[in-house]
């Protein structure tokens, strides 16, 4: 007998602060068994409920190998996100999950890949790149691509740092630059000029806006990239991640149980526009 | 909830003061929530007032801005406030007040002349002047709904502006359509929050919460023709507490 | 085993069921004149068609507390809150039953079991009652819901007597009464000639391979979007989850599943206000949808059952059946 929409007591053990409106949360469950037997695949999502404030899916952004605690990187957009906001550590929460596929990344071996992300679209894309980056050697070269609004919306400082040393191609680029910036300005698209890897060999997985998904798919496609090589994570209104709701549903699909990560080939057959 | 209390008052523009009554009728609830409240200013609830100059949590403002005295005094209720609550209709979207807008021109010029103190020439809603930042409409206010706001925001809720029509509450609770019996009935139109008060005793929605965003008047006055409606019926049922739809300005009988 | 109750006896008959069970729901009419199913004190029952609300209310209702949650010494206590009351649904017609056939493949077989809904299917005993006639805007011939399942008794008009077939262990133990004579009788029809027609052959992949057919945005275009449809629905079982604290309490707080309906805007509206259905044509288009492509695809059955209540209960006159008949029969000429 299971009940999918009965929350897991989790504990919040650390809290950094990101960004003026972007905290990562670290939570660890408080029945030990649950915790043990706790699994995921980067790309998945989990319900975390905020006693009498709600619940919300967020996506996990720690390395699915390291499952003693859960890593989320949370905007403050809502009333359950800034409720979230102002607890403190030790504070306790709920959560639900893993649910959604992921992104099959055990299909990836000896290729390339390529990371493109937006905004807070890196935090579910910096699963899947810490699980590369532990087994680096079954991949072949490593490009993450990165474009968010302004300097200091700019996500995961440290890991980014981290991934040039791991000799990743780490680019990014805001929209709005300050005196200080020195990297790329413009969308993420416009770092496609540099990516030095042949499509061929070549997977791309996808984090962001749907406006950078389109013209990333765009873009990638006129570069010679097929459509089964591109893999996208989407927004919807995920409220109770096991199909029953309905409020995710895009075309036949519903976004928590056979996405949130999509192929571009899935896509192409989904009515984007007004599903 | 907060241990310090949350600073709270009650003003009334131009309107009947029936919202600060319908929260009256909570009775014990109100008791509770007093609990949590400190009511600063209040003609109905308060022996006698205190005028202070105090900063307040929130200010439940009735009725509309039809003079200068009632601008003066809006103007006075927002700089000392934090967040603004827009109650009832006349204060939400002029309401009740709102009815001389939609008159012929000559009439409202006479009204104008006729009245006792020197009035504006429309009547406003407060979101004509200052920042409004929560609606509680109705006519009057619904007071679960206004307790389910404090309950809220004592948490530290911010309420969302359900995009609701009247219907769907109206069959929530089983209820027949009025429509279908012939019955003209704005609830397709209207914000839901008031448990579809009036359809449920078999009488018309007048529009008295406001139109919704995703509001479909032409349809709905194309119903309302089939059912052999006049002009001025239809016109005055749309303009009962809200200003006429601009997708229906052919309703408007030019005189 | 079959029998006859005398229609007279039917309240005395009700009556007993009340001594058995927490609750019997029946169909009635209501103050308002709406027919619907509500528990059983004595109103008098209605029979004469299907009711214009469907019986959801008692298994997927309108706002059910699905969790409750206490805060004790900085952790929580989290107690689901299970509706275990035993109840008897007397009256629902054919295409009820099918209707809670078509939920329990959502809400019992397909990911896990539901238990806010199973507690419900499982404590409540079906009586269900057969059509002799085609109701208002029916098509239950073209879904092939005409015949009950699912139930434990099965009530057939028959004279000034109503024919009782016993089909489970369950509905048989209801019938120990003297009021019930035995009957050698077994022969009923379940055969409904209704004038509502739907071509349902290949309508999942038809539909859906015409999302931009013209008809979606015709049709739309005088929709009132007051959500009667979904309403009346017996299948329409979409929900939003909300959290709210006890009033006057800092510790407590209570989840619950409102019924929610795919034809406002605020139903695909995620933070920051987007909305990924915006208009009328989309919204529309994923009513009829969900009934009869998306369902069908992951759970092999379509989530309409063909009792016409929401052609009845809108305002506009939009029909599910004409608009997908339109594109069935666009879809033919096409193939030709």
């Amino acid at each position: 007998m299971i009940t999918p929409e009965k929350p897991e007591l989790a504990e919040i053990i650390s809290i950094s602060q990101d960004t003026a409106d972007t905290k990562t949360f670290e939570v660890k469950f408080v029945d030990k068994s649950v915790g043990k037997k706790f699994k995921f695949r980067p790309g998945q999502f989990m319900m975390i409920s905020v006693f009498g404030f709600g619940e919300v899916p967020i996506s996990i952004s720690s390395s699915p190998y390291k499952t003693n605690s859960i890593k989320f990187t949370i905007v403050n957009v809502g009333n359950v996100t800034n409720a979230l906001h102002q607890l403190k550590k030790g504070a306790k929460i709920g959560l639900r999950g893993a649910f959604g596929t992921g992104f099959p990344l055990q299909k990836f071996r000896k290729k390339n890949i390529l990371f493109v992300s937006g905004g807070c679209g890196l935090a579910p894309l910096r699963s899947a790149i810490y699980a590369v980056q532990e087994k680096k050697s079954e991949f072949g070269k490593i490009s993450v691509l990165f474009g968010c609004k302004t300097p200091e919306n700019v996500l995961f400082d440290k890991d980014m740092k981290q991934w040039q040393k791991e000799k990743f191609q780490v680019l990014s680029t805001v929209d709005n630059p300050n005196k200080n910036w020195k990297g790329n300005t413009g969308v993420v698209t416009g770092l496609f000029k540099h990516l030095t890897f042949p499509p061929e060999t070549t997977i791309v997985m996808m984090c962001g806006p749907s406006i950078m998904i389109h013209f990333s798919l765009i873009e990638l496609r006129k570069k010679g990239f097929k459509d089964e090589q591109m893999f996208a994570s989407l927004e919807r209104l995920m409220q109770c991640g096991v199909g029953y709701c309905s409020h995710c549903n895009i075309g036949n699909k519903y976004t928590c149980i056979n996405g949130p990560v999509f192929t571009a080939k899935d896509l192409e057959k989904l009515p984007m526009k007004e599903n | 909830m907060e241990k310090k209390k949350v600073k709270v008052g009650f003003f009334s523009l131009t309107c009947c003061e029936g919202c600060e009554f319908a929260v009256l009728d909570l009775e014990e609830k109100l008791l509770k929530a007093f609990d949590y409240l400190e009511i600063v200013e209040s003609r109905v609830l308060m022996e006698k007032i205190k005028p202070a100059a105090v900063k307040l949590d929130i200010a439940f403002v009735e009725g509309s801005v039809i003079s200068k005295h009632d601008l003066d005094k809006l103007n006075y209720i927002r700089e000392k406030t934090d967040f603004l609550v827009a109650l009832g209709s006349c204060a939400a979207i002029a309401g009740i007040n709102g009815i001389r807008n939609s008159l012929p021109e000559g009439i409202q010029e006479r009204m104008r002349q006729k009245a006792i103190t020197p009035v504006k020439e429309k009547a406003y809603p407060l979101s004509s002047f200052v920042k409004v930042d929560y609606i509680l409409n109705g006519c009057s206010v619904n007071e679960l709904e206004f307790l389910d706001f404090l309950n809220k925001v004592l948490h530290g809720v911010i309420p969302k502006l359900e995009e609701v029509p009247v219907c769907f509450e109206c069959k929530l609770k089983g209820n027949a359509c009025l429509l279908l019996k012939g019955i003209l009935c704005l609830g397709p139109v209207t914000y839901a929050g008031c448990g579809a008060l009036c359809p449920s005793q078999n009488a018309q929605c007048i529009g008295c919460r406001g139109f919704t965003k995703d509001a479909n008047f032409d349809s709905l006055d194309n119903l309302f023709k089939e059912m052999k409606q006049s002009k001025k019926e239809r016109f005055n049922l749309f303009t009962y507490f809200n200003p006429l739809p601009k997708e229906l300005s052919v309703l408007k009988e030019e005189k | 085993m079959n029998y006859l109750l005398k229609k007279e006896n039917l309240p005395k008959f009700l009556e007993l069921l009340k001594k058995k069970f927490d609750q019997v729901i029946v169909p009635v009419k209501n103050e308002t004149g709406a027919t619907c199913f509500q528990p059983y004190s004595g109103q008098e029952i209605f029979l004469e068609a299907r009711t214009d609300f469907s019986a959801k209310e008692f298994f997927r209702p309108a706002k059910e507390k699905t969790f409750s949650f206490k805060k004790k010494n900085s952790s929580y206590e989290i107690k689901p809150e299970y509706d275990t009351a035993k109840k008897v649904l007397f009256g629902v017609r054919p295409c009820g039953t099918h209707a809670l056939n078509t939920l329990d493949e959502l809400f019992i077989k397909f990911f896990g079991e539901d238990q806010f809904y199973s507690n419900k299917r499982k404590n409540t005993t079906i009586i269900a009652f057969q059509c002799n006639k085609a109701c208002e805007n029916g098509f239950c011939a073209s879904m092939g819901t005409s015949k009950a399942i699912g139930h434990d008794l099965l009530f057939i008009e028959r004279g000034n007597d109503f024919f009782v077939r016993a089909e489970t262990e369950k509905g048989t133990s209801l019938l120990d009464s003297a009021l019930f004579k035995h009957t050698s009788d077994s022969e009923y029809s379940s055969k409904i000639n209704c004038e509502n027609e739907l071509d349902t052959e290949d309508i999942e992949e038809n539909l859906f391979s015409n999302f931009n057919h013209s008809v979606w945005k015709e049709e739309s275009e005088r929709c009132l979007s007051c959500t009667s449809c979904t309403q009346s629905c017996p299948t329409c079982y979409c929900y939003t989850s909300n959290d709210e604290f006890v009033f006057g309490s800092d510790n407590e707080s209570e989840r619950f599943r409102v019924l929610d309906s795919c034809q406002l805007q605020r139903f695909t509206k995620v933070a920051g206000n987007h909305l990924f259905r915006p208009s009328r044509e989309g919204r529309l288009r994923q009513f009829v949808l969900h009934k009869f492509s998306y369902y069908k695809k992951h759970h092999c059955i379509h989530l309409c059952v063909g009792c016409g209540r929401c052609i009845t209960a809108c305002p506009v006159k939009i029909s599910l059946v004409d608009i997908a008949n339109k594109i069935q029969k666009h879809s033919l000429e096409e193939s030709k």
